[in-house]
């Protein structure tokens, strides 16, 4: 497997108006594999967004590097290089929309990069296609639900036909319904597409089934595992702010209150079966 | 209705709607035109009768035509007792108090006056009723492309033209939701003098641009990761075509901007003939 | 005083092409000092429902009575307004969004000013209704609210609405967009505030999990109509109607219901995660598992608040 992006000593700081400049990011480095689906974890203040801006030259690094297919995000040339290839969503489905018809907002992407018409029209199928919107090629996206605008986004950005999709807190403002549509639309992206997913969130509940969770706090990184790995170390999410999936609160207390219960579990189905072995013992 | 912006449009499906919005952008302009070079009621009737053809052709009742007259009827009313009491020109005066007088030719000019704007407003109504926000944008835009040559970023002017009426129902209801809250805090926005109301919209204005800037600063983000200006040469998804109803379209107007001009210059009000006509006809039954 | 709502139905547009109706025939009654959940997809009519309470929408037909205020489509005699909004406090969707004056604790007084109150009452209330929410007045009553992070913006505007000291308090979404831990403190607040201040909450939200553990009844809205109240029991023994409208059932009674497919009984009166705990504790003794007593599911621990 080959690397998407790469962080390689990342800081960044930002100037504040009282105490000089403050660190959103402190020496990250890690690098994230083509194809994967990885989930990025944090309470606010994390430095989790001013990562998400990283990752495709909106913001460029005060100390070490970012690069995305060999790419380095501080060469101003080969910005679009990347941007192109790095797709991302933002958190309020409405202040990343320029048109008020859904094809042509999807069309911006690859107009802006000069792409024949006749390609445009099938890229805007293409994308309506993979988020199950064909249907809405001609609506407002005004009064669509949350979930259907923030999958009219996802489009947009899939429009240019990119290797890896960011989803910066992109479901942090939909309804559970909006959340599940979102999900289910990005994990078959990654599945049947092979697109690279970096799904930043602060829901527990959607890094279940990723291939990895890194988790943020004070602007490094925490914790970087796969999510059994990291759901097992209950006391340290405590101390990150992190709230796990409301199965493994419950894991944790039954655990504490003595009864033979792995306090790591965090699907319905494993306390389900923990619970029936429990009390199948007469 | 606030899925279009400018409130007008009446969101049916016709051959008027599917007309190349470039052309109906440029048949108002010259209809506007036009309007000032009619000079009989024969040729008023005409576009009247136009215009409610339009209606048909484009399935929007004739009575949400009239209705958009509503809007300027008092400066109708005004302008036109202005013209009948005030009229300058040479007149036969058949009636006067004071410095009020009345004569045929100030009536005549009152009404064509009133016939002028009330047809003006009707017309130029049925584009922004048959033409969606975003089809004028883009009609627009690409009209005005010549434009580039002398270095006007025409393109970009459409996309702010874009976002902006993408953003003018969002806007609307965010300045709902905030007066809500407001209320709901006690605020009063409907008694006190003029001052005191707007010292009352505060508390709503406020909250309404931090939101408008913050929004901004997400669409900024938005656009770069989009790769807005990444080429010199951008591509349109959208192709305006010349279809052959709008050939038809662009026939029948040239003949009512025709009839208007001849009806002016040559024939010199199609009027008179229409009198003699009509006293002929009397004539001649009065003949039987 | 409770509130009684009879016959409630309400249309945007009304007697235009573009007429949409948002609530239909509703009847509801909340007592005093319940805590409400209210539910329901997007346009099911909730956000409406709880618009009226406040008097920010006219009724157009039906009528609705809040703690002897009465309101109906007629125009005469005009409601008191004011009296209305000091009974009742409305929180709505992103407060913080809201917040416009130059300093803190000129905002929050803004809501007791409008009721008349003198300055001095004003300024009194709002550094008291600070303090109920968590902040010290004196340490960020003079500072701008747009310095503030965001969740003590959100604090800050509950704080303008408590200034008011309503009876009864309405909160739509009061933790949208907040993170977990910022969720479970916004909850542990309301809790607080429904102690100290205003007996009787009406929250709506969107996540059952979340809901079941600070609620003694739940509304369910679907299509403009009340689909759903009745005791929580009674109401998750309905899961495939829920779903249907969109709802899913607290993950504990699900997982109740599934171990009951498996022959075991933890007792249908589950209806949030402390209840399927204390279930499975009694279960685990009933068979002869010594185990401690768990007084509620937490993860944060008592610092949340």
């Amino acid at each position: 497997m080959s690397t998407a992006i790469g962080l390689y000593g990342v800081s960044f700081a930002y100037d504040t108006e009282e105490e000089g400049q403050a660190y959103a990011l402190k020496d990250v480095s890690f690098e994230i594999e083509k194809g994967s689906f990885v989930a990025v974890v944090g309470h606010n203040g994390s430095g989790k967004s001013t990562l998400a801006r990283l990752l495709n030259g909106l913001l460029i690094p005060t100390v070490g590097r970012v690069k995305v297919f060999g790419y380095d995000t501080c060469d101003e040339d080969t910005i679009y290089e990347i941007r192109r290839r790095v797709g991302m969503v933002f958190q309020n489905p409405d202040n990343q929309m320029v048109a008020s018809v859904v094809e042509d907002d999807i069309a911006f992407g690859p107009e802006n990069l000069g792409v024949e018409r006749e390609e445009i029209i099938r890229r805007v199928d293409n994308a309506l296609a993979s988020v199950g919107m064909s249907d809405y090629r001609k609506s407002t996206p005004f009064r669509m639900s949350g979930g259907q605008k923030q999958r009219i986004a996802i489009a947009g950005a899939l429009a240019l036909c990119p290797e890896v999709l960011v989803l910066d807190e992109s479901t942090a403002m939909l309804d559970p319904k909006g959340r599940a549509e979102v999900m289910g639309v990005v994990r078959r992206l990654n599945r049947e597409q092979g697109i690279t997913v970096i799904h930043i969130t602060h829901y527990m509940e959607e890094t279940l089934d990723c291939d990895r969770v890194i988790v943020m706090d004070g602007g490094s990184v925490a914790l970087d595992g796969t999510p059994s790995e990291v759901f097992g170390r209950g006391e340290e999410l405590k101390r990150y702010k992190i709230s796990p999936p409301y199965v493994t609160w419950l894991a944790d207390a039954l655990a504490r209150a003595g009864l033979d219960i792995d306090r790591a579990i965090y699907t319905r189905e494993e306390m389900e079966e923990s619970l029936c072995r429990l009390l199948s013992k007469d | 209705m606030r899925d279009v912006a400018f409130g007008q449009y009446y969101p049916v499906s016709s051959p008027i709607h599917r007309l190349d919005p470039r052309l109906k952008i440029v048949f108002t302009l010259l209809y506007v035109v036009t309007m000032f070079f009619v000079s009989s009621y024969t040729a008023y009737a005409v576009i009247l009768i136009f215009l409610l053809a339009l209606c048909g052709f484009s399935h929007i009742p004739p009575s949400a035509m009239f209705k958009s007259i509503k809007g300027i009827i008092i400066l109708l009313i005004l302008t036109s007792v202005l013209n009948l009491f005030f009229y300058g020109g040479e007149t036969s005066v058949v009636w006067q108090w004071w410095i009020f007088k009345i004569s045929p030719e100030a009536i005549d000019s009152a009404l064509k006056l009133m016939l002028r704007l009330i047809l003006l407003i009707m017309g130029t109504t049925m584009l922004t009723f048959t033409t969606g926000a975003t089809e004028l944008t883009d009609g627009i835009e690409s009209l005005l492309k010549p434009l580039n040559l002398i270095k006007i970023p025409v393109r970009d002017l459409a996309i702010i033209m874009s976002i902006a009426l993408r953003f003018i129902p969002i806007l609307i209801d965010e300045t709902d939701k905030i007066t809500m809250a407001q209320k709901s805090r006690g605020a009063d926005f409907d008694s006190g003098n003029i001052f005191k109301r707007a010292k009352a919209l505060l508390p709503v204005l406020i909250p309404l641009f931090v939101g408008a800037f913050r929004k901004a600063d997400e669409l900024a983000d938005a656009l770069d990761a989009r790769c807005y200006n990444a080429s010199p040469k951008r591509t349109r998804m959208k192709k305006i075509t010349f279809a052959v109803r709008d050939l038809i379209a662009l026939i029948v107007f040239a003949a009512l901007v025709a009839f208007v001009f001849l009806d002016k210059y040559l024939i010199g009000g199609a009027d008179t003939y229409i009198v003699k006509l009509f006293n002929i006809i009397v004539e001649f039954f009065k003949g039987l | 005083m409770p509130i009684v709502v009879k016959g409630l139905s309400f249309a945007y547009s009304k007697g235009t092409p573009f007429e949409k109706k948002a609530l239909d025939c509703v009847d509801v009654e909340i007592s005093d000092g319940q805590f409400i959940g209210i539910m329901g997809h997007t346009g099911s009519g909730k956000s409406t429902f709880i618009q009226h309470l406040n008097g920010l929408i006219k009724v157009q037909s039906g009528e609705i009575d809040v703690d002897g205020i009465h309101l109906t489509s007629a125009r005469r005699p005009k409601p008191d307004y004011k009296k209305l909004r000091s009974t009742v406090g409305m929180v709505f969707q992103y407060p913080e969004y809201q917040l416009f004056d130059e300093t803190v604790i000129k905002d929050v007084a803004f809501g007791p000013k409008n009721l008349g109150l003198s300055k001095e009452e004003a300024f009194a209330r709002a550094a008291e209704a600070l303090r109920l929410v968590g902040l010290d007045p004196d340490e960020i009553g003079e500072r701008a609210p747009f310095e503030l992070s965001g969740g003590q913006k959100r604090r800050v505007a509950i704080a303008g609405v408590i200034a008011m000291r309503p009876k009864i308090l309405i909160l739509d979404e009061p933790t949208a967009g907040l993170d977990p831990y910022g969720k479970e403190q916004i909850m542990s607040l309301i809790c607080r505030l429904k102690r100290e201040c205003s007996p009787t909450v009406i929250v709506i939200s969107h996540d059952m999990d979340e809901i079941t553990r600070y609620a003694d009844r739940l509304i369910v809205f679907s299509e403009g109509r009340v689909a759903f109240d009745m005791p929580m029991q009674e109401l998750f023994k309905h899961g495939q109607e829920l779903e249907a409208i969109g709802l899913e059932l607290p993950s504990c009674v699900s997982i109740a219901d599934n171990l009951r497919l498996k022959g075991i009984e933890l007792g249908d009166d589950i209806v949030n995660m402390d209840g399927l705990a204390k279930a499975v504790v009694k279960a685990a003794r009933e068979r002869g598992i010594e185990c401690g007593d768990i007084a509620s599911v937490r993860w944060y621990g008592e610092e949340g608040e």
